[in-house]
């Protein structure tokens, strides 16, 4: 860029932002045209001026207010008053706590006690402290028969009798096993019951998951989610409000299912997934109408992948030939159909709330590789192949976004439920058995973290479809799925 | 530059709405909306929020690299504005001192943040580090040249690219004046230096930019 002095001239700024009268303007631009370096450096900063206002505006995400409420609720709450207060209190008593078993437990800490037990001599003399010490050597000593002559002379030397009287209360191993000879009430005697003890050096074990304690939760999710299928197999309904948790749905037969409740009741069943809300227009005032909707909801965390991908192709085709980027513009056009978005919970309730019934909905949800082999999704008019390629940023990565997945088979399947009339999507077979079946694949696949991105909290991508091969059918709202 | 924003935000009497979209609503209702607000009302805080929170947002998040900071931010400026509130003079510009407690809170973020990139959570799978990129949904509209939209998104990557290798003041001088539209004046209270300096400030951070447009990074 050509140099431009360092006391600026106020016309110089004036001049960029459009802000001289006409008659400075003719004058400024008059001095402009002896200088046509000065002249080209100033428009080229003009020109900046105006990208930098042409910058797209963007909304704030829809989840900022309630944050907010929520900051606001947490700074009046009448906890933080009273939390330095109540911290002090809680630090006193475990100062205190901590005093007291300190106190309790010092005499058995001595090593001069601890060996005392380990040398396994008769013992008279000792008071009840010594025999509190048999806790510590139990669990931390493993060389019972093995003490050493050295160890009598630490007794000795911290005045500690060289024999010890068993506990009265006791009655247990050491009292027992004082003369190296007694057994104990199940028959082992001391020396067997320290073997069999639990040592410092030994793994900690939890309980099996046989047990069902680690994958309890995890049931808990695919419950959800499986109470959601049956339901929709015998077209029943769930709540009409929607709750951020719900504890269970409520069923009711005679009413028609909201995608409200549908998508309150499956949110907590998808904690770890990324799911894709599918909608589903079949012209352009649908389309419209949803692109209103998700206008509601745009934030910076929306994308269209497949659009993305399409742009990057046709600018690589700037120097190919006409028919490469005729194909590129069409490519282009054909992605543009469809708008893959990325939204917070939050702004999915937002969006559902504002799309009529007329508008199809589905949820389309990632399946694990068993169910991949047992099931096949059926597809949706010409749209199929993409909503399985558009599937696979959230769970493989950029590099497999748009055109290359195309028609590629080996991907993993979907399972796709409607909303709108709660029909599942499904080629063969009962999607609810399969789900029982393959119940704990699926707890396998929530625990994936290379399969869930290592996501934690609900995230759902939404797309728009537009169905041109079919017309929408007066009874959509209650059977959107046939087509 | 001042860093808190609470102490110094009551000398804040600006007599020009800020902002290329202008203030929305009655000076009346404004006025109205500031004495609530002003008095801790949290009905008023509530409509403070909504009627501000996108243009805050959208200048913050020219500030900072990744939307979720940005949300963040503006959050954390306006709780700082609600706990201050008592000190806020109703006859001031509510937007403007809004909007100066954000950007001191974006300029806190990246000074402290340094030049060190973040990449939010939220574009994980984007091919390329477009954090700072926001997709209109206009440009997906059916009916809009494919083109054109193409050729508009590459300018507004280039714009963004090169915003992103500005000095943290640099990058403020351009958000303020060419992206929010701020008066010279108010640039001058937001950032605490004399009117003179923002002129020249913001005449090189144009050069600046226009550097950062040319190279070929």
């Amino acid at each position: 860029m050509s140099e431009l002095p360092d006391n600026i001239p106020p016309e110089y700024l004036d001049y960029i932002e459009d802000e001289l009268t006409p008659a400075q303007a003719m004058a400024f631009e008059a001095k402009l045209a002896a200088d046509p370096v000065l002249r080209d450096s100033l428009d080229a900063l003009r020109v900046d001026r105006m990208l930098l206002r042409e910058l797209p505006q963007v909304s704030a995400p829809a989840t900022l207010t309630r944050r907010l409420e929520l900051g606001i609720q947490r700074q009046h709450s009448p906890w933080r008053t009273y939390r330095p207060a109540l911290a002090a209190g809680l630090a006193l008593c475990c100062i205190g706590l901590g005093v007291l078993m300190v106190a309790n437990f010092w005499p058995a800490q001595t090593p001069a006690e601890g060996l005392a037990l380990n040398t396994g001599k008769t013992a008279a003399g000792a008071g009840e402290k010594r025999s509190e010490a048999i806790g510590f050597s139990t669990l931390a000593t493993t060389d019972l028969p093995t003490a050493k002559d050295w160890d009598l002379a630490i007794l000795e030397k911290n005045n500690v009798p060289a024999v010890t009287p068993p506990a009265p209360d006791r009655g247990d191993v050491a009292a027992r096993d004082a003369g190296g000879k007694g057994r104990t009430d199940d028959g082992l005697s001391a020396h067997d019951k320290l073997a069999m003890a639990p040592r410092a050096s030994d793994p900690i074990r939890l309980p099996s998951d046989k047990e069902g304690i680690l994958t309890r939760s995890m049931d808990t999710k695919v419950g959800s989610l499986h109470d959601v299928i049956d339901g929709s197999a015998k077209n029943v309904n769930v709540p009409t409000t929607l709750a951020p948790t719900p504890a269970a749905p409520v069923i009711r037969p005679d009413t028609t299912v909201s995608a409200k409740s549908v998508l309150a009741v499956t949110q907590p069943a998808v904690t770890n997934m990324v799911l894709a809300l599918v909608i589903q227009v079949h012209n352009d005032q649908q389309e419209q109408t949803a692109l209103k909707a998700l206008q509601q909801v745009q934030n910076t965390q929306t994308k269209n992948w497949r659009l993305e991908a399409a742009r990057e192709k046709l600018a690589s085709t700037a120097s190919g030939s006409d028919a490469t980027k005729a194909e590129a513009v069409k490519k282009l056009r054909e992605n543009e159909d469809q708008v893959d978005l990325r939204l917070d919970s939050g702004q999915m309730e937002t969006l559902v709330a504002a799309l009529p019934d007329s508008i199809g909905l589905f949820v389309d949800t990632p399946m694990p590789e068993s169910m991949d082999k047992a099931s096949k999704v059926s597809g949706t008019g010409s749209n199929q192949a993409n909503n399985v390629a558009g599937q696979e940023p959230e769970l493989n990565g950029p590099k497999q976004v748009g055109q290359q997945n195309l028609g590629n088979t080996s991907q993993p399947q979907r399972m796709r439920i409607n909303l709108r009339g709660v029909v599942l999507e499904q080629q063969g077979g009962n999607l609810s058995q399969q789900f029982q079946r393959n119940q704990q694949n699926l707890n396998g696949y929530f625990d994936n973290p290379r399969l869930t991105n290592g996501i934690t909290a609900p995230r759902w991508m939404v797309r728009i479809e537009r169905i041109t091969d079919t017309e929408p059918k007066a009874s959509r709202a209650q059977e959107p799925a046939k087509r | 530059m001042a860093e808190s924003t609470t102490a110094t935000s009551t000398r804040v009497n600006l007599s020009s709405p800020v902002g290329r979209t202008g203030q929305t609503g009655s000076s009346g209702d404004q006025k109205a909306l500031a004495l609530a607000f002003c008095a801790g009302d949290r009905k008023a805080f509530g409509q403070v929020v909504r009627l501000y929170q996108d243009r805050i947002y959208n200048a913050v998040l020219r500030m900072v690299p990744s939307p979720d900071d940005a949300a963040d931010i503006v959050q954390e400026a306006f709780m700082k504005a609600f706990a201050a509130a008592g000190t806020f003079q109703a006859h001031a510009q509510l937007y403007t001192w809004l909007f100066r407690i954000a950007m001191n809170q974006a300029l806190s973020h990246r000074r402290s943040a340094g030049r060190r990139k973040t990449v939010s959570l939220a574009w994980e799978t984007s091919s390329n580090d477009e954090a700072h990129t926001p997709l209109q949904l206009a440009d997906t509209r059916p009916g809009s040249d494919p083109v054109d939209s193409a050729h508009q998104h590459q300018e507004h990557e280039r714009l963004y690219a090169a915003l992103d290798q500005l000095d943290s003041d640099t990058r403020a001088m351009i958000v303020m004046r060419d992206i929010e539209g701020c008066e010279y004046d108010q640039i001058a209270e937001i950032l605490n230096i004399p009117l003179g300096t923002v002129k020249s400030r913001l005449f090189r951070a144009r050069q600046a930019l226009r550097v950062a447009l040319e190279s070929p990074s």
